[in-house]
């Protein structure tokens, strides 16, 4: 856990994770860039963005296994970072991962990280190079989860994951936060797994940081509207996105602020934007940069 | 798994200890089997040094194996110990981490990547040089027990030979430091087990070598004998019971005692052995002349070498260190 341990200043108290202007540059190109936002304590935060878009150099940073090039960030207390390609020592059995991990930290929960193996049944005296590659992410999330980090951040922990294991891993890691407080940062592209298990939503589009916020409130300030073929919505707003199919069309506004919701009648209806919706307008909207 | 609940554990900080766990758990292969071998062995040549030293006898197990057979088999393995270190303990420690991307898993608990690298140069550098002076200090005594066995101008180690002088503990030391450095940073530079491998057997052959042939007999001014020129003429002393010399260079000289090439001409055109003597003469060859290193120096070459190899040794260790520390790259 090498990420700078912030003192708590007592407007930073409830944040976890904090990112100011922050960039990373490999050789000519930028990977990240300005990059600010804050993540308060207590969140199941999803990192999402398209292939490519700087989620694992932003985790990486935020983790501490990269330096930054610009901006700054910190992170309140233990930081457990888990890869995406999950790795574990593939000599070592389960049971030794777990003694690295009581062994290389200064705080372990061997109870919570026995648990976490138990509930996925994966043996514990078996060489990790033999256990099926879901197995081996079981290993190293056992592994962050026994090291009792205030802040765990997963990159693409769902990825290798069959859909039954995919939502019972989301489910224990709710219940591992309901338990410890800790805060949670997930990176994925599974967008639709993420409905009912992150609260909180970072945006990230070619290195730069879309939207950030809670999801709740991101997604009220949103409407999606279907209605009869047309070239301007049914109200007013920004369009994220329009589609024209047939004589269908539909928009996706975000709602112009301070102002009450509004209402449309006749041929237009309106449906609740889920976070689904919204994540795939904005990927579409910026598939091909910022100015497209 | 039970379901009896371990409390959670807190504690200051990341002790030796736990390296020492991590560092055996991981290399406990490789370190066994060298240092079984390498013990195995240094008793062995213990045993058959002290059995030939209270008997006297050559030969063993029965008269089918000879002592000195057996002592020139053990003196080649020091040739061979700090390449093995090298190639296997040292090269590929950084780059297999990287490799198999557990780099992210060791350095993301709470251990930094500096005192990581430090534990694995300590637990592993320390054993590497103890078991390469542990086991050039058994071969050199099965040596010394063989020499004894024989008159001196007929001993088979000599001491500025090349098994001999290299197995001595101190130039082990260098040799083994040496290897697991360059091992170690080359793993360090390239990222790549294979790779790393590969540019550590070549480099630690390569600067071996050029140490040996063309460094080592200059470490000191070496010593000139002059005597006439003589055709079939032999100098004072050759093979004699104290020959022991290590020679570096030998040659003609005229009167003036510059260093005179070969006249070929000579060896051409000569009819016969006062044909050439004379043609020898007239192309200014008045003494013979050999350059050597004294044997009363052999220790203080040994000091040498060790330095020689030392002093890298310590430059590459830091090099890696740093390289370690500062790669925020995954």
């Amino acid at each position: 856990m090498t990420t700078v341990v912030e003192s708590a200043n007592a407007d930073t108290t409830a944040l976890a994770v904090r990112a100011e202007g922050l960039g990373k540059r490999y050789r000519t190109k930028w990977a990240l860039r300005e990059c600010t936002f804050e993540l308060p304590a207590g969140r199941v935060a999803a990192l999402v963005g398209a292939n490519g878009a700087g989620k694992t150099t932003l985790m990486s940073v935020l983790a501490g296994l990269l330096k930054p090039d610009e901006g700054s960030a910190g992170t309140s207390g233990r930081v457990a970072f888990v890869s995406q390609e999950k790795p574990v020592y593939k000599h070592f059995s389960a049971a030794d991962v777990l003694r690295l991990g009581a062994h290389l930290n200064t705080v372990w929960d061997q109870t919570r990280a026995e648990r976490w193996l138990e509930r996925f049944e994966i043996p514990l005296s078996k060489a990790c190079g033999k256990l099926s590659g879901g197995q081996q992410a079981q290993v190293a999330f056992a592994l962050a989860i026994g090291s009792r980090p205030t802040v765990l951040m997963l990159d693409e922990p769902l990825a290798n994951l069959d859909p039954l294991a995919r939502r019972e891993v989301t489910a224990e890691l709710l219940s591992e936060v309901e338990e410890t407080g800790m805060t949670v940062l997930l990176s994925t592209h599974v967008v639709a797994e993420l409905g009912g298990v992150a609260d909180y939503l970072l945006l990230l589009a070619h290195g730069r940081l879309l939207a950030g916020g809670d999801l709740d409130e991101l997604l009220a300030r949103h409407a999606l509207y279907a209605g009869p073929k047309s070239d301007v919505p049914p109200a007013l707003g920004t369009v994220v996105e329009a589609r024209h199919r047939g004589n269908q069309s539909t928009f996706l506004l975000e709602l112009p602020a301070d102002q009450p919701r509004p209402v449309v009648a006749g041929p237009w209806t309106e449906r609740p934007v889920t976070l689904e919706d919204y994540v795939l307008a904005q990927l579409a909207a910026t598939r091909k940069g910022f100015d497209a | 798994m039970t379901a009896v609940a371990v409390p959670v554990q807190r504690r200051d900080k990341v002790g030796w200890n736990d390296l020492v766990w991590l560092t055996w758990r991981q290399h406990r292969w490789m370190v066994g089997v060298v240092a079984a071998i390498l013990g195995v062995g240094a008793v062995l040549c213990l045993v058959l040094a002290a059995v030939v030293d209270a008997t006297g006898e050559t030969e063993v197990l029965g008269g089918q194996v000879g002592v000195y057979g057996l002592a020139q088999l053990a003196a080649l393995v020091p040739l061979g110990v700090g390449a093995v270190i090298a190639v296997f303990w040292a090269a590929p420690l950084v780059s297999r981490e990287y490799e198999q991307k557990t780099s992210v898993v060791v350095w993301s608990q709470d251990l930094t990547p500096a005192r990581w690298v430090l534990g694995k140069i300590v637990l592993l550098g320390v054993p590497a040089i103890g078991l390469a002076a542990g086991f050039g200090a058994a071969v050199r005594q099965l040596m010394a027990v063989v020499n004894e066995l024989r008159p001196l101008e007929y001993r088979p180690f000599r001491p500025f030979e090349q098994q001999v002088f290299e197995a001595a503990p101190l130039v082990q030391v260098g040799y083994a430091a040496f290897g697991f450095a360059l091992g170690l940073a080359l793993s360090t530079l390239t990222r790549r087990t294979v790779v790393a491998m590969g540019l550590t057997l070549g480099g630690f052959i390569v600067a071996r070598g050029i140490v040996m042939a063309a460094w080592r007999p200059y470490y000191q001014t070496p010593v000139r004998e002059v005597w006439p020129y003589e055709i079939n003429g032999s100098r004072p002393g050759f093979s004699g019971p104290d020959d022991l010399r290590m020679y570096v260079d030998s040659g003609y000289l005229d009167a003036a005692g510059n260093e005179v090439s070969f006249p070929t001409v000579c060896a051409r055109t000569a009819r016969n052995g006062d044909d050439f003597q004379q043609c020898m003469v007239d192309h200014g060859i008045v003494n013979n002349f050999s350059d050597y290193q004294p044997v009363d120096r052999v220790g203080a070459f040994q000091v040498t070498e060790f330095f020689v190899f030392a002093v890298p040794a310590v430059a590459l260790l830091v090099f890696a260190y740093y390289w370690v520390k500062r790669s925020h790259r995954i």
